[in-house]
């Protein structure tokens, strides 16, 4: 299983153009890391996986997924393995 | 895909997940580009649908990534009836983006029995594509708003054709807008070119606007007045505030 996954162009234009919109969503929703929630939930759906699926694939706790996708970490707090896959996929906000 | 090569991302995750989900499947599973395999394509789609009707955001994305031809297809086809035949690719990432958040708003009421998300939400999908072409132009030149030279021309009004035909477009929605265009109608294309163009300049804060369009269109400064004059005079005893050309 691949474990970064680096994004062509267009998808990754595609990706930024849903994340700005997704994190102005979350802003308004009071979202304490909007951005970071947004690329977190955006990385997921990249990869096609639910929640658990994903926190298996990343060796993480589901819990830590649903708290970074409700805006409730950081970037710096993410995971080391989540954070790696932003970065690889270069949504990094 | 009938000659269209998706742009698309393959992960094993995706497939593992497919595999998994799908036992009956197990046997047609083969992601790739060059044999996607239309029934799982469907059942893929139900479940981003379903994911989407439940709110998990991250199956939008997902949409996005996995049928991205067809809603960059749909993007195209909205754009164009709107008289936007060219789109950058930015522009065609923000359709999309809007497309798949609108598709996913509205999943909850759609039937997987039925039509594709993207046939079966069109009229909405038209409106975005208004909100998102049309209604900048809209703004930029009737509603008060600041008209960069950037902005006019991204927007199509140096060229008469396109913008008229948004207009029209327009219209059919926007009631208010029906006297502008039977006023612009009424005009023959080149005293319409004129006539926006006087109206641009005045917006864009230009000291001198019929010697800039009269330089543009090799006529004199009087000619553009009157000609603008007669386009605009068919909306006397229309209340438009400040879209009366004086």
């Amino acid at each position: 299983m691949t474990n970064e996954l680096e994004l062509d162009a267009t998808t990754r234009a595609d990706m930024m153009a849903l994340i700005e919109r997704l994190a102005r969503r979350y802003a308004a929703l009071g979202y304490r890391h909007p951005r970071v929630a947004a690329v977190a939930v955006v990385m997921r759906g990249v990869n096609g996986a639910d929640q658990q699926a994903w926190a298996a694939h990343l060796g993480v706790d589901p819990a830590e997924i649903d708290a970074s996708e409700s805006g409730l970490v950081a970037m710096a707090d993410l995971s080391p393995k989540l954070a790696d896959h932003i970065r690889a996929a270069g949504l990094a906000p | 895909m009938r000659g269209h090569r998706p742009q698309r991302v393959s992960h094993p995750l995706r497939i593992v997940i497919i595999r998994r989900s799908y036992p009956e499947l197990r046997n047609f599973v083969h992601i790739s580009e060059d044999n996607p395999v239309e029934p799982l394509r469907r059942v893929r789609l139900n479940t981003l649908m379903a994911g989407m009707a439940a709110n998990d955001d991250a199956m939008t994305a997902a949409l996005m990534v996995e049928f991205r031809p067809e809603l960059e297809r749909a993007a195209r086809f909205h754009a164009t009836s709107l008289g936007h035949r060219s789109l950058t690719s930015g522009d065609v990432s923000s359709m999309v983006a809007e497309f798949a958040m609108t598709i996913a708003e509205a999943a909850a009421g759609w039937r997987p029995d039925g039509a594709l998300p993207w046939t079966w939400a069109k009229a909405r999908l038209r409106q975005v594509a208004i909100d998102m072409l049309v209604q900048p132009a809209i703004d930029l030149g009737f509603e008060g708003d600041d008209l960069a030279d950037e902005g006019s021309r991204a927007f199509g009004v140096d060229n008469d054709g396109e913008f008229f035909g948004t207009l029209v477009e327009l219209a059919h929605t926007r009631l208010e807008l029906r006297p502008v265009v039977i006023a612009l109608a009424g005009a023959t294309p080149h005293h319409r070119e004129i006539a926006l163009s006087y109206r641009m300049q005045q917006r864009q804060g230009d000291p001198s606007p019929s010697h800039s369009v009269a330089a543009w269109h090799n006529t004199t400064p009087a000619n553009v007045r009157q000609i603008a004059r007669r386009v605009w005079r068919r909306l006397d005893g229309v209340d438009l505030g400040d879209m009366m050309v004086s």
